[in-house]
């Protein structure tokens, strides 16, 4: 449902070849960050918010809000988003796990705009959880 | 002098030895029992008037391993109804039935048992064992391999290749680190490997040209050309089955008819779950007279007796199918892992009720088997556990050996109607202090072949169990409950001549001993087979050959038995 | 030896190593061939893009010395001051909560073990945020499982069910289940394919059929399956956004099967419905061996998680989430979880051992890392080291140390070293038994 420039979607996190692979080049490099600051969307979700292909969205739930690449996939259902794990996405992730242990890491449904382009600092974010 | 130790004065039992209940002295220097030390060095434990016996052997034990984990994995409400807090000396753990490895050592030790058997270890998860093992802390260990349902062996021996299929046992025993040959529900486990199972001792198992008794007799074949130590250690076909006592008669007479009689030749592992008569569970009968009385009048059979005790507990065994069946009737949890090639596991957690008419039949035959079995020496005392129930329920099993009161105030609450069907109410027999150091110590020891175990001779290794219960003035059948109390707590325990356990606390935390056999086979003929053998094994199994084996530097403490076989 | 050893070829500073066993995720496939120069990696062969990347990256982005200090306040020490350090605040702390275990060896587990349980603290392993739900499951139910083997020489119906193996397990297509030979079965050919999933996956293009889940109704489609095949009606057309004649349809190739095993990954376990997602996968194959023979194995996603969940087992009981506290081993999961820990801010000291936490465990979650010592174990530079006052380098499980691993089938492999690792650092193994001697020295 697209409501005035924003987009309401399940999103799924898990694991992507790029990911895995780059993590053990190093998590701070930049083939890494290009990894995981990324969101397959469906083609006409995109479409229906008008981002352009190579266009940036901001993903938020009420946890967080983040800023990550948009790549159209036809493989993802309307209404479905995929963002590889990574302590990006893990941002607007809730830390709530109705005592099972484990975080509802798929299935959460966060909110899509589009944004301008930019580059998360990793090392900044591990700062924000530091406590710096 | 803590190597130094003089035993002063204690009522002995030794039977292997022939001595029953003399008062004596036992000398033990550097972990091995000695002529004679100079007392002046020694340590002295004042034993006078008090029970003592070589160490408890356990022929037969879950208690580590791939099946023993997943046992423990499913329990997790049988852990919180008891657990073991860490003291300065022990670490701590958990567990009613299926206990933690820590917890597993200290519970036998302190029970006055230091040498345990594993009783059934997959080839390919072997290494799984041994990680287990090397953490249960005192007790001397071994696992038995499972080789019953195995695909080379099965070929090789339908192939008519018994020499090639005893250096691939032989290998298989190097490589795993085991003890003995152990077969489970032989042909069966590989049909459930499609779901099925086998219900004859000479049905064809599914796509293989052998049959369960082609494999038994083959393996037994085997054992003998290898002379093994032990021999095949076997959990029959339809084992939980009613009317199963015949399967367990023939099982044990083929082998006879094979190979003659005169010597040992097989040993039926807890027996009670296969010594049913009745066709079906509500017609269900004890089965424990007709294979008493087999047993009685041959010499190639010995077994052990897989009691059931009345409480909560966990069924886990290598034979999937049986704990398929199992599931179907309980309705409860389940556990399956099949494991590739070789064999398969299975758990399920029980509750053995005194109401129950199975639960009944199932306590009486085990209590029957060892009672009417004349000759002790052919009995080793096992609950199977955690199958029947946890090992702790050793010191009441005997309390039931020993006195037919105990028995009898069982039988007051137990199911009546069931009790009808078996033949316990009208056994008066009741085992002495001999008889029980025979079926826990001297008979396990003597069948498995270990030469320093189960006797309390010179030159026997320091594995020293000490009661606090004199035998000249306690009787057994009327004090029970006393005997029962003694045999849960040891008042020491000694092993390997360090004092373990005093007053059933662990006072000394000491790693046990591993203890495999390595058949003496020339390297280059296992070379040569295993040429041949590697790339069907790689076609089948999921590991390459080279990463098969238990590497020897993983085990704590080894203690191999080098064996000259006759091929 | 009857089996020679895995070096095959010896010459000066070159060499080979065959049968070698990858340490990247629960595959674990021991066919890797690494070639050797100079002390460095310089070839992989057989292994698939990840496990070759970390084979091949081990110098990269290391941590080659001890440091004390966060962020770019980091100042390298020596390991006798970090260790010195480190034993310090363990003693100082009430309730340390030592997570991680999942990319070492079953021997570094095991201290790890010893130490939380003298330290009274907590200790949990990374199944928490991947598998924890199928441990609960198995806990109330029961796995009904079967070792690779078995798909390999038997299954003639593959089933993925929330999982991407193409991209997360890329060899087990070949080696295990897909297009793996064994006994009775010669390949591709002599099986069916089935994936089942919210988004078509790369896994879901090699497959036969694919069924597209709605996120979220799983257990829905679980449950309806297995009505289906206990021959109940269903009396809606579809579940889950699938039609009923579909899921007809994946009934009767389970049910018709003669082998049929059933792979299921985070699809399930994080999605709503969580453990309950795998209880209705387990009814589901309980009931499929009612009529043929079924099996289902959860997809692991590193190296030795299942050798965590095997040493934590049999030492005290309990796969996960232990607490030491009271002096012997608790699990109650909601509260001795560390994600739930970390989010209530209960545990004072966080000791990390082979894992990047704060990559993968929800922000909130780890905020509370801002008030607390945070010690990490890693031979990499990740987040969590990076955030850690103090991080010590260790070898690499499986490349520069021996180790006991399990594979995502519960298999145990040795893993065997290759090449040594860079001077002065040294595997956990021994950096834990420093701690450890320390300690109980502290507390004796």
């Amino acid at each position: 449902m697209s409501y005035g420039g924003r987009l309401k979607v399940v999103l799924i996190t898990g694991r992507s070849i790029k990911q895995g692979k780059s993590k053990d080049v190093g998590k701070f490099f930049d083939e890494y960050r290009e990894a995981i600051a990324i969101c397959e969307m469906n083609p006409m979700d995109m479409e229906a918010l008008g981002i352009p292909e190579g266009g940036y969205i901001d993903v938020s739930s009420p946890y967080g809000s983040i800023t990550v690449l948009a790549k159209p996939s036809p493989d993802i259902p309307s209404g479905v988003a995929f963002i590889p794990y990574g302590i990006l996405v893990n941002t607007i992730i809730p830390p709530d796990t109705d005592s099972t242990g484990i975080p509802r890491s798929k299935g959460l449904e966060v909110w899509i705009t589009p944004s301008a382009k930019h580059l998360p600092d990793l090392k900044f974010i591990v700062k924000l959880i530091g406590g710096v | 002098m803590k190597d130094v130790l003089l035993i002063r004065n204690g009522v002995v039992y030794d039977p292997m030895n022939g001595v029953e209940g003399e008062v004596m002295d036992i000398a033990i220097k550097d972990g091995v029992i000695v002529e004679a030390i100079d007392e002046r060095k020694a340590k002295v434990i004042d034993a006078s008037g008090m029970l003592v016996m070589p160490g408890g052997v356990d022929i037969h034990s879950h208690i580590a391993g791939s099946k023993s984990n997943i046992g423990r994995l499913l329990r997790p409400e049988d852990h919180r109804r008891s657990y073991e807090p860490k003291t300065a000396l022990t670490c701590s753990g958990v567990g009613h039935s299926v206990p933690s490895t820590k917890t597993t050592g200290y519970r036998y030790a302190r029970m006055g048992y230091t040498t345990v058997f594993e009783a059934a270890s997959p080839p390919l998860k072997q290494k799984h064992t041994w990680e287990e093992l090397n953490d249960i802390p005192i007790i001397d260990k071994a696992a038995l391999t499972v080789m019953g349902n195995n695909w080379f062996i099965m070929d090789f021996i339908s192939q008519g290749r018994i020499e090639d299929a005893a250096i691939y046992a032989a290998w298989l025993l190097k490589a795993t680190k085991g003890y003995g040959i152990k077969i489970v529900n032989p042909g069966g486990v590989e049909a459930w490997g499609w779901g099925g199972n086998v219900y004859d001792l000479d049905e064809l198992v599914p796509y293989f040209s052998i049959t369960p008794r082609e494999i038994v007799e083959g393996l037994c074949k085997i054992n003998s050309m290898l002379n093994l130590p032990h021999t095949i250690h076997v959990h029959v076909n339809r084992l939980g089955m009613p009317n199963n006592c015949w399967t367990t008669l023939r099982t044990a007479h083929t082998v006879r008819k094979a190979f003659g009689g005169g010597k040992l030749l097989i040993h039926i592992t807890h027996c009670q779950f296969s010594g049913y008569a009745g066709s079906t569970w509500t017609t269900l009968r004890s089965g424990a007279e007709y294979i008493a009385k087999y047993v009685n009048s041959v010499d190639h059979v010995s077994l052990d007796m897989g009691q059931v005790v009345f409480t909560d507990t966990t069924t886990m065994t290598g034979d999937g199918p049986l704990e398929f069946r199992l599931f179907q009737s309980l309705a409860g949890k389940w556990a399956n892992a099949d494991v590739e090639v070789e064999t398969g596991a299975g758990v399920v957690p029980i509750r053995y009720s005194r109401r129950s008419y199975v639960g009944t039949i199932q306590w009486a035959v085990g209590l029957e088997l060892a009672l009417l079995v004349n000759d002790p020496w052919k009995i080793v005392l096992t609950t199977d556990h955690p199958n029947g129930g946890p090992f702790t329920a050793y010191p009441r099993v005997i309390s039931w050996l020993m006195s037919s009161k105990a028995r009898s105030k069982v039988m007051e609450r137990v199911n009546r109607r069931a009790l009808k069907y078996t033949a316990l109410p009208s056994i008066d027999r009741e085992y002495t202090f001999t008889d029980i150091a025979i079926v826990t110590r001297a008979s396990p020891a003597r069948l498995l072949g270990l030469k320093r175990k189960g006797h309390l001779g010179v030159g026997a290794d320091a594995d020293i169990a000490i009661y606090d219960l004199d035998p000249r003035k306690v009787d057994p059948s009327v004090d029970y409950r006393r005997v029962r109390r003694a045999l849960r707590r040891a008042a020491y325990t000694i092993k390997g001549g360090r004092i373990v356990i005093v007053k059933g606390e662990v006072v000394e935390d000491i790693p046990g001993r591993s203890i495999w056999v390595d058949v003496d086979i020339p390297e280059d003929e296992i070379e040569e087979l295993l040429r041949e053998v590697k790339p069907r094994f790689e076609e089948f199994y999921t590991v390459k050959l080279r990463n098969y084996p238990v590497p020897e530097d993983m085990i704590l403490n080894p203690s191999p038995i080098k064996i000259n076989p006759s091929i | 030896m009857i089996i020679p050893s895995i070096v095959v070829e010896e010459k000066a500073a070159e060499y080979t190593m065959e049968d070698v066993i990858c340490p990247f995720c629960g595959c674990c496939c021991d066919d890797i061939i690494v070639s050797v120069k100079d002390g460095r990696i310089i070839d992989v062969k057989n292994a698939c893009i990840l496990g070759a990347s970390k084979f091949l990256h081990i110098d990269d982005g290391r941590l080659l010395k001890p440091k004390i200090g966060r962020f770019e306040s980091a100042r390298e020490v020596s390991l006798s001051e970090a260790i010195e350090t480190v034993v310090g605040l363990l003693k100082d702390s009430c309730y340390p909560l030592l997570y991680g275990w999942a990319c070492t060896s079953c021997e570094a587990i095991l201290l790890g073990l010893d130490l939380a349980e003298i330290l009274g603290g907590a200790i949990d392993n990374t199944s928490i945020v991947c598998h924890g739900p199928t441990i609960l499951a198995g806990q109330d139910l029961g796995l009904i499982t079967a070792t690779l083997g078995q798909v390999k020489n038997r299954a003639d119906l593959i089933v993925f069910w929330g999982c991407n193996p193409l991209e997360a397990h890329p060899r087990h297509i070949a080696r295990y289940s897909v297009s793996s030979r064994g006994r009775f079965i010669s390949g591709r050919r002599d099986r069916k394919v089935v994936v089942v999933d919210v988004r078509r996956t790369n896994t879901a293009r090699i497959a036969d059929l694919f069924i597209e889940v709605k996120p979220g109704y799983d257990y829905e489609v679980l449950s309806a399956l297995k009505m289906l095949v206990k021959d109940l009606d269903l009396e809606v057309d579809e579940v889950g956004g699938i039609p009923v004649s579909k899921l007809e349809e994946l009934a009767d190739m389970m049910v018709e099967a003669k082998f049929g095993a059933l792979f299921f990954g985070t699809g399930l376990t994080m999605s709503r419905g969580r453990d309950k997602n795998i209880e209705a996968a387990i009814e589901l194959v309980r009931y499929l061996n009612f009529k043929t023979k079924f099996v289902l194995i959860p997809m692991r996603g590193h190296f030795n998680v299942t050798g965590a969940n095997e040493a934590f087992t049999w030492r005290t009981g309990y796969p996960v989430s232990i607490d030491f506290s009271q002096g012997y081993p608790r699990y109650l999961p909601g509260e001795t979880t560390a994600v739930d820990i970390l989010r209530r801010g209960e545990c004072d000291l966080f000791f990390v051992v082979a894992s990047d936490p704060v990559s993968h465990m929800p922000r909130r979650a780890v905020e509370h890392l801002s008030n607390i010592p945070v010690i990490t174990l890693d031979p990499k530079l990740t987040p969590t080291v990076y955030l850690s006052d103090i991080a010590i380098p260790v070898a690499y499980t499986g490349i520069e140390v021996d180790g006991s691993v399990y594979r995502m089938d519960t298999v145990p492999l040795r893993m065997r070293k290759i090449v040594d690792p860079p001077p002065g650092i040294l595997p956990d193994t021994e950096i834990l038994r420093m701690i450890l001697e320390k300690v109980r020295g502290e507390y004796s």
